[in-house]
């Protein structure tokens, strides 16, 4: 009898584990997806993933759907160990009826969220569902509903990130959206509000689904997503690569690393990494790679407002955010795409307690029309309002252009930062030269005999006298003025001096963060 | 090849469809995808210009599916040409130096081909979008 109970039991878990059956699961194979098993698999440390609600069945009654069996209603959901730490997961399976969302596979994930918020682990969302199980109706779409209420909750407390791995549409794409961090795997992954049918249908626009919602579309041209992957494997690779960058909630600090790298070391190559001509670029990624630990540095956003550089790197073993201006990229300038997505990567650094670098080299904010069209005004705000509201250590480093809103924007004394250090090549002025000379000498320029020779004459005295870090640091908003060679040196101990920072602000419901 | 002004959501764009396919009917919009029919260039006009250019045929910049273009992505100057016309560049390759934000930013090629035409010289200003290189 015993022995029946047992044989039972095991039968009814093996169907479960089975999934949409073996036909379905060579279809995802030759898709190019890994099963929504496999997947939880490669995510956790070997035989730690505990799964939850396996025999979760649905109560839908409508179009025969009663007459269905839903294996583990499609989506795998429970918790395991990623490199030693709880992490929770929710993994939708395609091959069960599409992943599609039903109540209770929404019920599911939601059970997710809350064990996660209640022991302060971080859950991760493998995406592969064909959106809302029609037949349950609006029980499907009140799924939906409860899942984004407590993505909110959660958000700022545990970090959410989303693989998208499959499509992901309609209704469907707003969890993802109010998550932290969301992975697409390139031709595999899709994510829009309305699909290329809708929109031949209405507008008569032809698009591929691809070029509408694929993982380049999302990581490149509308900035949903933050990672392009190319495949499922390395997805949840950089998955697990990132989790070692947080913490597991926001009362907590991201794992020191221990590390070989020697937090003496001097970096001989700054000394003259900025070309002698202050109107060459170069690229910020390689004084990146070299200021940090084992030059491993995960960028967030890599393809996206190119302009600005964003990312995660390790000092001495500890977890740092990198803002950084990118010369090589529209000059380095600030606009509205580089101010979203810094800011929105400030705040998150914020909220997970991860100390934020700032590397200053920004000639301005683009002009043009667009721009102040589109609300630069509005956006740029965005970054003022990030950084002063941040409490983590705040780390300065100006290289060279600092001009102007820009220059502020980019985490200035003001705005609230623990340090700032500037390379002697740092030219922190109020506005470029040539402007400068044309608005206060214009008289003088007008006057003159050779009035070109004038403006000349004028533009080079001003540089001599502004374009230093020596006017900033007269006035103590440069802390000090340091040699390149030794900026690891001083970024490691600035960050360890600053790591007991306590800094409490106005008690209030939330600040108004300009949207 | 047809020309038709198209208004959708009160956006006009210029359409030039071509027959690919020997089709009996003079294409109209409601059957427009059910027909063997490829749009070749579709770009938007604003609305002002709408208003006045509605019934005009005012050519659109006309480039083949296969061209690309390189646009200025903000305005400056062109501080050095480093190809002409009939040169054979690579993807990521320098094909200009446009001067703006007090930077010379290297504008490079986004694809393998042939440069079918320069728009701009050294020296000229330039608006942010403007077209400067097409290539083949």
């Amino acid at each position: 009898m015993v022995m029946d109970k047992l044989e039972e039991l095991r039968q009814r878990k093996q169907e479960v584990a089975l999934g949409g059956g073996v036909d379905r699961i060579k279809q995802q194979h030759i898709t190019g997806k890994l099963t929504a098993r496999e997947r939880i698999e490669l995510l956790f440390d070997d035989n730690t993933f505990v799964e939850l609600d396996a025999f979760v069945k649905h109560r839908g009654n409508n179009f025969g759907l009663d007459k269905a069996t839903i294996p583990a209603e499609g989506v795998v959901t429970g918790y395991g160990f990623v490199d030693g730490r709880v992490v929770y997961a929710f993994s939708q399976d395609f091959t069960v009826v599409g992943g599609s969302l039903g109540e209770m596979h929404a019920n599911k994930i939601c059970k997710v969220l809350d064990y996660a918020l209640k022991v302060g682990a971080p859950v991760v969302g493998l995406n592969d569902s064909g959106g809302a199980r029609i037949q349950e109706g609006v029980d499907a779409l009140s799924g939906y509903g409860k899942i984004f209420y407590k993505n909110t909750m959660a958000s700022g407390v545990i970090p959410q990130i989303t693989a998208i791995m499959g499509p992901c549409a309609g209704g469907a794409v707003y969890s993802p959206a109010l998550n932290d961090f969301i992975f697409m795997v390139d031709q595999t992954s899709k994510m829009f509000i309305t699909g290329p049918q809708v929109i031949k249908t209405v507008t008569g626009e032809e698009v591929t689904a691809e070029t509408l919602g694929g993982a380049m579309t999302h990581n490149g041209i509308s900035g949903v997503a933050q990672f392009f992957e190319q495949t499922d494997e390395t997805c949840i690779n950089e998955i697990k690569r990132l989790l070692t960058f947080l913490p597991s909630n926001n009362l907590e600090t991201a794992p020191l690393l221990k590390t070989e790298d020697d937090a003496n070391r001097i970096i001989e190559a700054f000394d003259t990494i900025i070309p002698k001509n202050p109107n060459k670029p170069y690229d910020i990624k390689e004084i990146i790679h070299e200021i940090a630990d084992n030059g491993d540095f995960m960028e967030y956003q890599e393809h996206f407002a190119k302009n600005i550089v964003t990312g995660f790197i390790r000092l001495n073993g500890q977890s740092i955010g990198v803002v950084a201006n990118q010369p090589k990229v529209l000059a380095g300038c600030l606009d509205i795409s580089a101010s979203d997505k810094a800011a929105r990567f400030i705040r998150t650094c914020d909220c997970y307690n991860i100390p934020l670098l700032n590397l200053v080299d920004v000639p301005g904010f683009l002009p043009g029309s667009k721009q102040e069209y589109d609300g630069i005004i509005r956006h740029g705000a965005k970054m003022l309002y990030a950084y002063s509201e941040a409490t983590v250590p705040k780390v300065t480093m100006i290289l060279r252009k600092a001009y102007g809103g820009a220059y502020l924007a980019m985490c200035c004394k003001e705005l609230g930062a623990d340090m700032v250090m500037a390379w002697p090549t740092a030219q922190i002025a109020v506005m470029g030269a040539s402007g400068a000379a044309e608005i206060i000498f214009r008289k003088e320029i007008e006057a003159a005999k050779d009035s070109n020779a004038k403006r000349e004459e004028i533009i080079k005295a001003y540089e001599e006298e502004f374009y230093t870090p020596y006017k900033a640091a007269e006035r103590g908003f440069v802390d000090d003025v340091i040699e390149p060679s030794v900026s690891r040196v001083r970024l490691i101990d600035a960050f360890n001096m600053l790591a007991p920072k306590r800094e409490s602000r106005p008690g209030k419901k939330h600040g108004n963060i300009p949207l | 090849m047809k020309k038709f002004n198209i208004t959708i959501n009160g956006k006009t764009y210029a359409v030039d469809v071509e027959e690919v396919n020997e089709v009996s009917t003079t294409p109209n919009l409601q059957n427009i995808e059910s027909q063997n029919i490829r749009t070749k260039s579709i770009a938007p006009q604003n609305a002002t210009q709408q208003s006045t250019a509605q019934q005009s045929t005012t050519p659109q910049t006309n480039v083949s599916s296969s061209a690309a273009q390189i646009t200025a992505p903000m305005p400056g100057t062109i501080f050095e040409m480093k190809v002409k016309e009939g040169d054979a560049v690579v993807t990521g390759e320098v094909v200009l130096v446009l001067e703006a934000m007090k930077m010379e930013n290297e504008i490079f090629s986004p694809t393998n081909g042939v440069i079918k035409s320069v728009m701009v010289k050294t020296g000229g200003l330039v608006n942010a979008g403007d077209i400067l290189i097409e290539i083949e």
